[in-house]
C-alpha cells in the first residue's frame, strides 16, 4: 500500500468514527482525483464541482461501510462514478451542457500550461482514453486496479494508455512549442 | 516529453482546476450521520445500517399488512415473495422524489425489476434485534434497495436505497419494456382472442400452410399435421403471441404468432431431441437453386463486399487459401433462401496459427439474389483483415502485435523490429473503413523514454531500492521466464513497490490477442508481493 493510501485509509477511518477534521484530509487527498474524474466524465466544471461536493458529503454518511482492502482510492473513485451515473441520468444528454462551461481562464489561478493541458485531455482524448489516463496520471492507481474498476482486460488498459500518451504527446508538444 | 513528464503536467493541471470548498463542506457535515448503502461493498457483505425506522409509516404498515394478511399463518413466517412484494410497495409509498415515485409505478407495479438474481428480487431470512427479519432486495430505475421486513407480520421496518451502478446500460430497455407491459396488461381482449383462435384452429392451419411452403413436395406435410394431437400450442406470457410447434421426422417444426394479426412472427426447423433413426432429408423444391450454386453465389457475395477478405485469404501461407460452403438443412427457413455459412481458414501469416473466418450469407432460393450478409464474426474478420492487409506489404515481424476491439473500432498494432517501424491500424466494424493508420519510428518511442519492447530504462536504483532491470527479473523468473519470452515489457515504480507488466501467452488466438500479466515488486526488499 503506498503512503497515499495509508494516509487516505487512516482519513476514512477517522471520519468513519466522526472526527470531523479528519475531512480536511480526505479532501487534500482526494479532492483533485475526484474533480477531475468528474470533469472527464461529465464536461462540466459545475457538474463535477457538485460531484465533489457530493462525494465528501457521501463519505461523512458511508464511511463506516468502507472496508479495508487495500484499495482504498479504488473505493472513493466507485463512489463517484455512482454520483456521476446519477448526474448523467439526471440530464438528457451530454450536448445540453453550454460550451462555455468547459472554458478555463487564466485568472481561475491556471497557468497557460495547465489550460492546454486540460483542453487536451478534455478534447483530444476519447473517452476510454481519457478516463484510463487520469485514473493513472491523477488518481494514481495502477493499471490492473484501472482494469478492475473500468472490467477491462488489463491488456486494453495498457494499450489505451500508451494510444493516449502518444496521442497527448503530439498535441502538447505542438501547443505547447 | 517522457511519459512521466506528460502525466506530471495532467496531475497539475487537473490539481490546480479543483475548487477548494472544503470550509464550506466542514460546515454542511455537520448533520447527524445517515443511512447510505455502499453500493461497492458485496452484496453478500452489505448491511443495512444503523436506523432502523421502525414502523415509521403507518400508511405503508397497513398496506402492507393488508398485502400479506392472507399469506400469514398463526406462529408461521409469510414466504419470501410476499416479503419482497411488502418491500416494494413500501418503496412505492415512502419515496420522496416524484420522479423515481412515478418511475417505480411504472416498474415495479408492472411486476419485474431487472439484473442477475434481482429478476424478482430476493429475500433472504436474518435475525435483526432479536426478530426474525426478511432482507429483501431488489433493483428498479437505477436504484438499489434494500428492506428489513418482519418475516411473522410484513410489516416493513426500513428501506433504503442507493443507486445502482448497473443501470445505465438497461435502462432503456427496461424502460421500454415496462411501458409495454403496461400497454399489454390493459389490452383484457388478447388472451380471449388466443383462446378463440386456438378453439377455430386459426393458428393451425397458418402453421401447416407455412411448413408445407418449407418442405415441398418432398414429404406430405400437409397431411402429417393433421394429426391434431402433435401439434403444441402455448399462449406467451404476454399473451399477444402463441407458439406453435410440432415434432415431425426427426425435425421440431415451430412458429411465433402474433395474436391480433395472426400474422408469423418467425420460424424455424430445429433438430428433434427425442429423435433416434436417420432423418429426412430435404428434397429442393422445382427451380430452386442446387447447393453448390448457392455456395458459389455466396462466395462471389462475400468478395464483392469484403475485398479485405480475399486479400487475407490470398495472403496465408500454405497450404491455404481455401473456402468452403455450408448449407444448413434449413432451406427455405428465409422464406424459401439459403444460409450458407463461407469459412475462410488457414495459417495466418501473421501468427502462423491456424485460424478461420466465418460470415453468413442469405440467398434467394430461387432468383439467387443476395438477401444480406451478417454475423458479426464476418464483420471482424473482415476488420482483422483488412488491418493486416493494409500493413502486409512492408511489415514482416508481428510478433509483438495486439490486437483489441474497442466498441465499434477493431484495432491492430504491428511492430516490425527489422524495419524499426511500428503502426497502429483501426478499422470501423461496421463499413469496415480504415479510420486511421498511425505509424511511428521505434527509434523515437525508445528516445521518448517509452519502452516499445522489453526495454527496461536503465535509471539508477533510488537509495536502498532495487533496480528496474532487478525488479523485472523477479517477476520475470516467478513465472520460469526471462526477457526474450515476452513483449511489452514495462517496469514503473509506484511508491515503494514496482509494477511490472508484459506480455505473455495468449489471451484469444483467434483474435490475436496476447495475454497480459502484471506484478508487484517490493522496491526495497525485492519481495514479490503480488501477481496475476
Amino acid at each position: 500500500m503506498t503512503e497515499r493510501d495509508r494516509a487516505l485509509e487512516a482519513a476514512i477511518s477517522r471520519i468513519a468514527g466522526g472526527d470531523k477534521s479528519a475531512l480536511a484530509d480526505f479532501y487534500d487527498i482526494c479532492a483533485a482525483p475526484v474533480y477531475a474524474y468528474s470533469l472527464s466524465t461529465l464536461k462540466s466544471r459545475h457538474c463535477a464541482e457538485d460531484v465533489l461536493q457530493d462525494l465528501v458529503l457521501e463519505v461523512w454518511r458511508c464511511a463506516g461501510n468502507y472496508r479495508s482492502c487495500g484499495k482504498p482510492m479504488a473505493w472513493v473513485i466507485s463512489v463517484a462514478k455512482n454520483l456521476c451515473r446519477m448526474r448523467i441520468r439526471d440530464r438528457s444528454k451530454f450536448s445540453d451542457i453550454p460550451p462555455e462551461d468547459l472554458n478555463f481562464e487564466q485568472d481561475d489561478g491556471l497557468s497557460a500550461e495547465d489550460i492546454t493541458v486540460l483542453r487536451c485531455c478534455l478534447e483530444k482524448l476519447g473517452e476510454r482514453e481519457r478516463e484510463v489516463v487520469i485514473m493513472h496520471a491523477v488518481m494514481g492507481l495502477k493499471h490492473r486496479e484501472i482494469a478492475a474498476i473500468l472490467g477491462l482486460p488489463l491488456s486494453t488498459v495498457l494499450s489505451g494508455y500508451q494510444r493516449a500518451i502518444k496521442k497527448l504527446n503530439r498535441e502538447l508538444e505542438g501547443a505547447l512549442r | 516529453m517522457k511519459n512521466r513528464e506528460i502525466e506530471s503536467k495532467i496531475n497539475r493541471a487537473f490539481s490546480h482546476a479543483t475548487p477548494e470548498f472544503s470550509e464550506d463542506l466542514l460546515k454542511k457535515c455537520s448533520f447527524e450521520k445517515g443511512t447510505v448503502i455502499a453500493m461497492t461493498t458485496p452484496k453478500t457483505e452489505r448491511k443495512i445500517s444503523k436506523s432502523v425506522k421502525i414502523g415509521i409509516v403507518a400508511v405503508a404498515a397497513a398496506a402492507v399488512l393488508t398485502v400479506t394478511a392472507a399469506a400469514v399463518g398463526l406462529g408461521g413466517l409469510i414466504p419470501e415473495e410476499q416479503a419482497l412484494i411488502a418491500a416494494k410497495n413500501y418503496a412505492v409509498m415512502t419515496e420522496n422524489d416524484p420522479e423515481l415515485e412515478q418511475a417505480l409505478g411504472g416498474a415495479i407495479i408492472a411486476g419485474r425489476t431487472y439484473g442477475e438474481s434481482v429478476e424478482q428480487g430476493e429475500a433472504n431470512l436474518g435475525l435483526k434485534d432479536g426478530r426474525l427479519v426478511y432482507h429483501a432486495r431488489f433493483k428498479t430505475c437505477g436504484y438499489a434497495f434494500e428492506a428489513v421486513v418482519d418475516a411473522k407480520t410484513g410489516v416493513v421496518y426500513s428501506c433504503e436505497k442507493a443507486v445502482d451502478p448497473d443501470w445505465d446500460e438497461v435502462k432503456e430497455q427496461v424502460e421500454a419494456d415496462a411501458a409495454e407491459r403496461l400497454e399489454r396488461k390493459n389490452d383484457k381482449t388478447l388472451s380471449e382472442i388466443a383462446q378463440e383462435k386456438i378453439n377455430s384452429g386459426e393458428f393451425e392451419t397458418r402453421f401447416k400452410r407455412h411448413f408445407a411452403l418449407y418442405r415441398g413436395a418432398a414429404i406430405p406435410l400437409e397431411a402429417e399435421l393433421t394429426k391434431d394431437d402433435r401439434i403444441e400450442i402455448t399462449v406467451s406470457e404476454d399473451g399477444d403471441t402463441v407458439e406453435v410447434s410440432k415434432k415431425l421426422e426427426g425435425y421440431v417444426y415451430a412458429a411465433e404468432i402474433d395474436v391480433r394479426t395472426s400474422e408469423i412472427l418467425s420460424s424455424g426447423i430445429s433438430d428433434d431431441p427425442d429423435f433416434i433413426g436417420e432423418r429426412v432429408r430435404f428434397e429442393l423444391p422445382e427451380g430452386a437453386l442446387t447447393y453448390d450454386e448457392a455456395e458459389e453465389l455466396a462466395i462471389k457475395y462475400i468478395n464483392e463486399k469484403y475485398p479485405e477478405l480475399r486479400a487475407f485469404s490470398e495472403t496465408v501461407s500454405e497450404p491455404m487459401a481455401h473456402s468452403f460452403a455450408y448449407l444448413g438443412a434449413s432451406f427455405g427457413e428465409f422464406e424459401n433462401g439459403y444460409d450458407v455459412t463461407v469459412s475462410y481458414y488457414g495459417n495466418d501469416a501473421a501468427t502462423g496459427e491456424l485460424t478461420d473466418r466465418n460470415i453468413d450469407v442469405y440467398i434467394d432460393g430461387f432468383s439467387g439474389e443476395l438477401d444480406g450478409i451478417v454475423g458479426r464474426y464476418g464483420l471482424q474478420a473482415a476488420g482483422e483483415a483488412a488491418a493486416k492487409a493494409c500493413t502486409l506489404d512492408h511489415i514482416d515481424d508481428r510478433r509483438g502485435s495486439s490486437d483489441e476491439n474497442d466498441s465499434d473500432r477493431y484495432i491492430c498494432r504491428f511492430t516490425d523490429r527489422a524495419a524499426g517501424r511500428c503502426e497502429i491500424v483501426a478499422i470501423d466494424l461496421r463499413t469496415l473503413d480504415i479510420l486511421s493508420v498511425e505509424q511511428y519510428d521505434i527509434s523515437e518511442i525508445e528516445a521518448q523514454g517509452e519502452p516499445a519492447r522489453n526495454d527496461i530504462p536503465s535509471s539508477e536504483a533510488g537509495d536502498g531500492m532495487i533496480s528496474e532491470a532487478a525488479a523485472a527479473s523477479i517477476a520475470l523468473e516467478s513465472m520460469g521466464l526471462s526477457q526474450s519470452d515476452v513483449n511489452a515489457l514495462r517496469v514503473e515504480l509506484d511508491g515503494d513497490v514496482y509494477e511490472v507488466t508484459f506480455n505473455y501467452g495468449w489471451a484469444d488466438r483467434e483474435a490475436g490477442i496476447y495475454q497480459a500479466h502484471s506484478f508487484e515488486v517490493d522496491a526495497k526488499t525485492g519481495e514479490l508481493i503480488d501477481g496475476r
